[in-house]
């Protein structure tokens, strides 16, 4: 019979059973340790042979004993915590079994005295009427209240009873609780899954890449650890034959896979470009072969084939702009600078991310460090940057001159230019919030799956709707340093502040539009992507001054100069005060401030001069935190 | 020019072979055992991903150690067929 008032089962559950369990990890971890000493014995006996692969064969075998001495540890571990588990549960037991008896004790007290304040008669009548926890009303009781007390008596001790038994529950589920995260804690576990980042279903293949049994891993399985890091690490375990051969096989998967080292991305990404541009130019014959073709046309009314010719001819354009583009990347010449400040050019663009089912891309601007292949160790600032509406592959020029320019203009940095999926391609598009809240995601995966050099600041910038991307990414758990929205859209939709940010709340941000742009500016007090950059509420985000299109001459024209559209975008162009801020902020030196409007009054009106247009203005100047 | 020692090698490699074969043996207790005992479907949860881990670490451990073995058992067929490739230290 259950009592009323008690909550769940603490003492459910087989300490027996759960021993057994922990006597099923010792007897594991004693025979992993026997197979570490097996290896041991293995190894002693290769000293006397010297030959080259006794000298490897050893190495592997040690590993293999070391291997073993963690999985002997790690079931160890669970041993430890399952008799531990047992032993607490062994305690909770007893109390839940004194808890309960001393209940039903009181439970059945109620009964006693209600049985002595109601007489046989008065139950008949009216006990149906009275629940357990109930009395009859005081004034029934005038002449003896006695009876009424101690029958209410009983059932606060059996309140008090059930309350003690409802103690030893939510001691279980503390205890259940310690013990999960306990179990998930053990360092084996933590290590091979990376703290719970690789899902279950790839828990065999980072066992495997652990245990140092790599011939079995494809692009595939590295892909499905899902884990930027444990992927890094499986990647690194891998011979160069096996990295080549994965390349070569798989490009699309390793092109893309957050993990592997930009310069193997890049390799990859050359395949991709190459096949792609190979498939357009595939497509484009095939086209041209078929409007070549009379037979094409057979039977068609005149007009209907003049409708078909156009309609091969478009796609026949189309293809060939896409395999020039293609070959474009592949031919791109680029420049980098080594840490002695030397010039490097080479041929074809750093494309780490490439994907045109996806609209997926991204290129890299900076060195590589040839043994790493990723970014040296002693860049010193990593800036991404996301642009915004009408960015595409086909566009890709614009958002990766912009990245160029900033590498030109600073030193000791890398840069990426990110576009991991689709952008809006119309303004009308640009007011959805969907293509930031998809690309949020990506963008938090992308940066955790770049390899920072030690001691290097993350910067990470957006444009436009790319702003928006990085709010969202930010709100999404988004690690940078410093962030800067250039002409923001907003900070993302559904985020009030700077507050709502886990991992770069407290960070320096930064903002920067010009005072007439149109293409956001609308936008600024609308709901529609979140709270404003510019706008107070931010929490926190300094506002930058756009200038002067020549940041040294202040009677050059001014960026709103550029006009109401333009300006959306001219103050991302060197040379600028906007341009200079813009390095500023990805190196970390100094900014210049938004100088406010200077309102002056008069009888007739009011006159609004911009700060940068007062007789008075000075910039003002402040270092990057 | 030292001389390889074929003679001592061979059974150097044996005992690894042996040895390697040891730590390769895979026995039930790689199984994972029922958990309807615990009694706490957040502990269930938990030790459903820790044990198979364990259990799955066991088991790619002893076929690295076939491996190992496989790659010993190699080398000796390689030192039968020719003795250029091995030389023993002169005592």
């Amino acid at each position: 019979m259950s009592l009323p008032g008690l909550n769940g089962e603490p003492a459910k559950g087989d300490t027996g059973a759960i021993r057994g369990l922990a006597t099923q990890s010792t007897t594991r971890a004693t025979l992993m340790t026997a197979r570490a000493a097996s290896c041991r014995s293995a190894v002693s006996a290769l000293v006397d042979v010297t030959a080259d692969f006794a000298i490897e064969l050893s190495a592997r075998i040690a590993g293999l004993a070391a291997r073993f001495d963690e999985g002997a540890q790690g079931a160890t571990d669970v041993a430890t915590i399952m008799n531990d588990y047992a032993d607490a549960l062994d305690v909770i037991k007893t109390d839940a079994a004194a808890a309960l008896s001393q209940a039903q004790t009181d439970y059945d007290f109620i009964f006693t005295r209600r049985e002595q304040a109601l007489n046989a008669a008065s139950e008949f009548v009216v006990g149906w009427g009275v629940a357990w926890d109930q009395t009859l009303p005081g004034w029934l009781y005038l002449d003896n209240p006695d009876y009424l007390t101690r029958w209410q008596n009983a059932i606060d001790a059996y309140f008090v009873s059930a309350a003690a038994f409802n103690a030893v529950t939510t001691r279980r589920e503390d205890l259940d609780t310690r013990i999960a995260a306990r179990l998930r804690a053990v360092s084996l576990f933590a290590v091979i899954t990376d703290n719970g980042g690789v899902p279950g279903s790839a828990h065999v293949t980072a066992i495997s890449a652990w245990a140092g049994s790599l011939d079995g891993i494809t692009a595939e399985s590295l892909a499905d650890l899902a884990d930027p890091e444990v992927i890094r690490r499986v990647w690194d375990a891998l011979d160069e034959s096996q990295r080549t051969r994965m390349i070569e096989e798989s490009p699309m998967t390793i092109g893309n896979l957050d993990g592997i080292p930009i310069g193997d991305r890049t390799r990859a990404n050359a395949i991709n470009l190459e096949n792609e541009a190979s498939k357009a130019e595939s497509d484009a014959a095939a086209l041209r072969a078929k409007l070549n073709n009379p037979a094409t046309f057979d039977g068609m009314h005149e007009r209907v084939a003049a409708q078909e010719r156009k309609r091969l001819m478009d796609e026949i354009a189309a293809a060939d702009a896409l395999a020039e583009k293609y070959r474009g990347f592949l031919e791109q010449e680029i420049t980098w600078v080594d840490e002695h400040g030397v010039f490097h050019s080479e041929k074809g663009a750093r494309v780490v991310v490439f994907d045109p089912s996806q609209e997926a891309i991204a290129t890299y601007h900076g060195p590589i460090d040839p043994v790493t292949r990723d970014i040296p160790q002693w860049i010193e600032n990593v800036a991404i940057h996301v642009p915004g509406t009408t960015t595409n592959i086909g566009s890709w020029g614009g958002p990766d001159g912009f990245g160029k320019n900033v590498y030109n203009a600073t030193s000791n940095t890398a840069v990426f230019v990110w576009a991991g999926g689709p952008l809006p391609q119309t303004i009308p598009d640009a007011t959805s919030a969907s293509y930031s809240q998809d690309l949020s995601t990506k963008l938090v995966a992308f940066r955790e799956g770049i390899v920072i050099p030690p001691g290097a600041d993350v910067i990470v910038m957006g444009h436009s709707y790319g702003g928006a991307v990085v709010g969202l990414a930010e709100q999404a758990g988004l690690r940078a340093d410093r962030v800067l929205y250039i002409a923001g859209a907003g900070m993302g939709d559904g985020v009030d502040g700077l507050g709502d940010f886990p991992n770069t709340g407290d960070k320096p941000h930064y903002s920067m539009m010009s005072r007439n742009d149109i293409v956001v500016g609308l936008i600024q007090d609308l709901p529609m992507h979140g709270q404003s950059p510019i706008r107070e509420g931010t929490g926190g985000v300094i506002r930058l001054e756009t200038g002067f299109t020549d940041a040294d001459d202040f009677d050059s024209p001014d960026i709103e100069s550029t006009g109401q559209i333009d300006s959306h975008s001219s103050l991302m162009q060197p040379g600028s005060t906007s341009f200079e801020n813009i390095i500023g902020v990805v190196q970390g030196t100094e900014v210049e401030l938004f100088s406010e409007s200077i309102i002056e009054s008069y009888g007739y009106g009011v006159i609004v001069t911009d700060g940068i247009d007062d007789s008075g203005y000075q910039p003002i100047m402040v270092e990057v935190k | 020019m030292t001389t390889p020692d074929l003679k001592v090698t061979d059974a150097d490699l044996d005992t690894v072979r042996a040895r390697l074969d040891d730590a390769a043996v895979s026995t039930l207790e790689l199984a994972c055992m029922a958990t309807f005992g615990i009694g706490s479907a957040v502990v269930e949860a938990a030790y459903g991903e820790v044990d198979p881990l364990v259990a799955n670490v066991a088991r790619a451990l002893a076929t690295a150690a076939a491996a190992a073995s496989a790659s010993a058992v190699n080398a000796a067929d390689v030192l039968e067929k020719s003795d250029k490739n091995l030389a023993k230290e002169p005592v």
